[in-house]
């Protein structure tokens, strides 16, 4: 009896033994005090004692009468409700295992989803004074656009003149290829002000972090996880070099495993100089808004405050550079909400469906114990008849609601471990802090509360609902008819909400399936399967000069496209449907923009390609011709330009020997368009729009870092080793970096609407399957509850066709009753989608439909089936 | 006369005594006995099996209450303290003994 045993220790935590301990201390006190005294007064010690003992006479019963005075006759009732309880669950082993698992999947759904909450949005940032730190972004005043980078000038500015903010900082990500001492290697770095660190207020945990004298020459401070991986830990790494793109940089610092921004992918920051080291003037260009700008404001500041003055110094820039600052804003963001804003109804809409889940549970638990407490009529009347007042009786019940309530929880716990290690095997996609998901302390408590609310919620009904029986109980040989249409009545209420609540989860869930495979039916303007893609990064230090970059790529392509198993080997700038280089604003000649702010929307991914770009990716050619490669340095700059841009700026002229420029009045670049291909997805993968893109030949815009697509005849992942046995014969020091298939590229793309539907859609299940429960437990016990009903009615002539309408007319009746207010709480609900919906409306007719039909359905069968044991009822019997 | 009901009267007394003797201060509960029997002139002596479980009663009325305290010989002794409720109920029981008492000498006085 390990419930017994569970139970004794349980007690053990409770007062009790205080109680009694104390009482004995103060009796043994006065005994003592007796004694000597009779000492005093001449006895011998033997006698005082007799004698002291003799005066306290019974002292057992004087001890049990303080031990109940003293608090522990409620502790002794309390106790005797709970051992009564466990008896009563335990004499009723499916019952009780029913209604464990139940409870146990609504609050394991609970705590799994709000151990994900707590992890991404509750828990804050592992910065000092996380609240204060604010993202500062430029926006594009007239569209009111979205945000965007800012540059380094820009950035200088705001420092020098806002006085909202302790610091500022300016941050951006690059790629690094690290060469010496080892494998060749891409790795991802941020290239940071001196600042940065005082801003984020985190200190090195090994060495030091950046100071402003650092600003002129290369340092650089290591994450956690890349010291571990390339200096196995080594903590005399600290001012060793570092060869990134074939400078030296110092190891000044490495920081603590908690520290990962501005993201995990990122495993090094390196100081700013190093911007000026490339490209010379480029990180000074007021045009090239490549940097993240993070602050700290002071005391007392919000960030209203600071948005404020903000505006005001973008004014003031606009009228100092009208050239390059035109129309742009500055949008003040609090990090948090850069952080986790767009994970955060996600979230919520799982929470929601998590508790609509525990819900169903408490409600199907519920159900069970008005089943139960029809059955235990009798019990509780004798004990009424004995005594026990009716507040005692709703504790006793209480009592063992909440122990069934506990004894879920407890294995809500343990399927949420279970589950959330599942989950950690999943891809969360662009999800922040998902690896840090656990159950905490915070989780537990909230498990508890959970726990003890359900406990409450669904035994106060059946408690309550006790007191009624208790006369008609003695009289009546157990039917109790009065008190059971009454319970009856509140199961079939129960029963409704079931479904109803039921109808929105699944209603929901199905919006998001629809809307996933809506997504996952988008077009991305290129054939993704069997493509294996990589990227590579030309060393800086090495590949100055472009006529050496466009050789070493041409060499590079032409020895791939002769490995066995490669069918073509494409290249560009981007990685659709993910990520693109460069965007660019450009304009058209002979277009004249209607408005100043379409001039503004005037934007295009600028890609590099190489001539097999468009036949690798299976990218229609509409007009002209793709590049070839006589479209070299030499011949005259040519594009190809995407689809829309035709019908857009070519409405009534020919697209094909029209001329266009981009790159901006600091750079500017002209082209004639030779080709037109379909649109292809270049960022924001599937469900954004398509956007603008014009492409170059490669030789006549060549970048250090491109991206190969290998179209493969079977398997892409074989020609992985060939590919690089290629690349490092042609230079050893270019590493290949991302290889991955553009299916998974495309996958990972999805994957956190993936996980949200994959959730959704298991706790629809869940659902369904508790509801339809609920259904068949109303029935079956209506049909066993009817016998005598259906006895009389099949000895009056009923045809068993008829007693089977009844009862399952009952089922129907619940369920459409159910359905319709779930329809109605659906509207309600599913607006809260909102964005998290794609191509399908809140409101889709289709999906609630068909889960109201399923529902309506599956409720049916649930009634059916008990139904048909009615027809098995022999009148004689259930007359008697 | 049934000793239940010896008890009751007994027991209505004995409270009366408890809270006129810890009206003098807080004591523990062989104090009490004690105080008891020294201001009965050792003409009254309480038994500890009636003493105890009138302690608790009395603590169960709120009418005094005990915390853990240091006895004049430096042990570790409970001590029970008149609360004002218990003050009050002081009051009304004295007044209704003087009463009865008067009550049973006029009834003796007559004979």
């Amino acid at each position: 009896m390990w419930l017994k045993g569970f139970l004794r220790r349980v007690r053990g935590l409770w007062r009790s033994e205080t109680i009694h301990r104390e009482i004995t201390d103060e009796l043994q006190f006065h005994m003592d005090m007796r004694v000597e005294e009779n000492i005093r007064r001449g006895m011998s010690p033997d006698e005082a004692r007799r004698d002291a003992e003799r005066s306290f006479g019974n002292l057992t019963r004087i001890k049990e009468h303080g031990y109940d005075v003293r608090g522990g006759r409620w502790l002794k009732t309390v106790w005797q409700d709970l051992r009564y309880g466990a008896r009563s669950l335990v004499k009723n082993p499916l019952f009780t295992l029913i209604a464990v698992l139940t409870l146990a999947l609504g609050i394991g759904a609970n705590t799994a989803i709000f151990s994900i909450v707590n992890a991404v949005l509750l828990r804050p940032l592992p910065y000092r004074e996380p609240e204060k730190l604010m993202t500062i972004w430029t926006t594009r005043r007239q569209q009111g656009q979205g945000q965007f980078r800012t540059s380094l000038p820009n950035f200088k500015d705001w420092r020098e003149q806002s006085r909202v903010f302790e610091g500022m900082a300016a941050y951006g990500i690059n790629l690094y290829n690290l060469t010496g001492g080892g494998e060749p290697e891409q790795i991802r770095g941020a290239q940071v002000s001196e600042d940065f660190f005082n801003v984020m207020g985190v200190q090195a945990a090994l060495g030091r972090t950046f100071t402003p004298e650092d600003n002129s020459g290369n340092f650089v401070v290591l994450s956690d996880a890349f010291w571990r991986r390339r200096f196995n830990s080594d903590p005399g790494v600290i001012g060793k070099t570092l060869t990134l793109n074939g400078t030296n940089f110092t190891i000044v610092g490495v920081m603590s495993a908690r520290f990962d921004f501005p993201g995990q992918e990122v495993v090094m920051w390196v100081t700013l100089s190093q911007a000026t080291s490339g490209a010379p003037n480029y990180a000074n260009l007021r045009t090239n808004h490549s940097f993240c700008v993070v602050a700290r404001l002071k005391d007392g500041v919000t960030s209203k405050q600071a948005q404020t003055e903000m505006d005001v110094i973008a004014s003031r820039l606009q009228q100092q550079y009208p050239e390059t600052n035109a129309n742009l804003g500055v949008s003040v963001i609090p990090l948090y909400e850069q952080v986790v804003g767009n994970v955060r109804l996600a979230m919520l809409v799982l929470l929601g469906a998590v508790a609509i889940v525990l819900l169903i549970s408490c409600a199907n638990v519920a159900n069970l114990l008005l089943a139960r407490a029809v059955s235990r009529e009798r019990e509780f009347a004798i004990r009424a008849a004995l005594g026990a007042g009716r507040w005692r009786l709703i504790r006793q019940l209480l009592t063992e609601s909440l122990l069934l309530a506990l004894l879920g929880g407890a294995g809500g716990v343990l399927l949420a471990v279970w589950g959330i290690s599942s989950l950690n095997r999943l891809d969360p996609g662009d999800v922040p802090r998902f690896d840090q998901v656990s159950v905490d302390g915070v989780v537990l408590g909230f498990t508890l509360a959970v726990t003890v609310l359900s406990g409450i919620i669904f035994g106060i009904a059946p408690a309550l609902s006790a007191k009624a029986n208790l006369s008609v109980a003695l009289k009546d040989s157990g039917k109790g008819a009065i008190g059971t249409r009454r319970g009856q009545r509140l199961r079939s209420v129960l029963v409704v909400s079931e479904i109803a609540l039921a109808l929105i989860l699944l209603v929901s869930a199905g919006l998001m399936i629809r809307s996933f495979l809506r997504l996952l039916a988008v077009d991305p303007g290129f054939n993704p399967h069997n493509l294996l893609t990589m990227q590579i990064i030309l060393p800086p230090s090495k590949y100055a000069d472009s006529q050496r970059i466009a050789n070493v790529y041409r060499e590079i392509f032409e020895r791939l496209a002769l490995q066995p198993g490669v069918e073509a080997v494409g290249a560009g700038t981007g990685l659709p449907p993910v990520f693109n280089q460069l965007r660019s604003s450009f304009t058209v000649e002979g277009y004249q923009s209607s408005s100043s702010s379409e001039r503004y929307q005037m934007i295009a991914n600028i890609l590099s390609i190489n001539p097999e770009y468009f036949k690798t990716l299976g990218i229609p050619l509409i007009a002209g011709r793709a590049f070839s490669d006589q479209d070299n340095e030499r011949a005259p700059r040519v594009a190809v330009i995407s689809q829309r841009m035709v019908k857009r700026y070519f409405p009534d002229r020919q697209a094909i020997g029209s001329r266009l420029s981009f790159g901006g009045a600091a750079n500017p670049q002209r082209c004639m368009v030779v080709g037109v291909v379909s649109d292809v997805k270049y960022s924001g993968g599937l469900s954004s729009a398509e956007e603008d893109a014009i492409y170059l030949p490669y030789s006549q815009a060549p970048t250090k870092g491109m991206y190969l697509m290998i179209r493969a005849g079977a398997d892409p992942l074989s020609l992985v080793a060939s590919a690089r046995s290629v690349v490092r014969s042609v230079d050893a020091d270019v590493p290949i970096a991302n290889i991955k298939i553009m299916d998974e590229v495309i996958d990972s793309s999805v994957a956190r609407p993936r996980l949200i539907v994959a959730l959704l859609g298991l706790f629809g299940a869940i659902a369904l399957t508790l509801a339809v429960i609920g259904i068949y437990g109303v029935i079956s016990y209506a049909v066993a509850q009817c016998a005598q009903e259906i006895g009389i009615r099949m000895a009056l002539g009923a045809r068993p066709s008829d007693v089977l309408r009844m009862m399952v007319g009952r089922g129907a009746r619940l369920a459409l009753a159910g359905v319709a207010i779930g329809v109605i709480g659906s509207f309600a609900a599913t607006r809260a989608l909102g964005d998290l919906l794609f191509g399908v409306g809140p409101t889709d007719p289709l999906t609630f439909g068909g889960v109201a039909t399923l529902l309506t359905g599956v409720a049916i069968l649930a009634s059916y089936i008990p139904a048909r044991r009615a027809l098995k009822v022999d009148p004689v019997t259930a007359l008697k | 006369m049934t000793s239940k009901q010896k008890a009751d009267l007994l027991q209505g007394t004995l409270d009366l005594l408890i809270l006129k003797a810890l009206s003098l201060g807080p004591m523990h509960g062989y104090g009490v006995g004690q105080r008891i029997m020294q201001m009965a002139e050792e003409m009254l002596k309480i038994e500890e099996g009636s003493l105890y479980p009138a302690l608790y009663r009395l603590e169960d009325k709120e009418w005094i209450k005990s915390e853990w305290g240091i006895s004049e010989n430096n042990r570790r002794a409970r001590f029970y303290k008149l609360t004002p409720a218990g003050r009050k109920q002081l009051n009304i029981e004295e007044e209704n003994w003087q009463r009865f008492a008067f009550a049973i000498g006029k009834v003796l006085g007559a004979a």
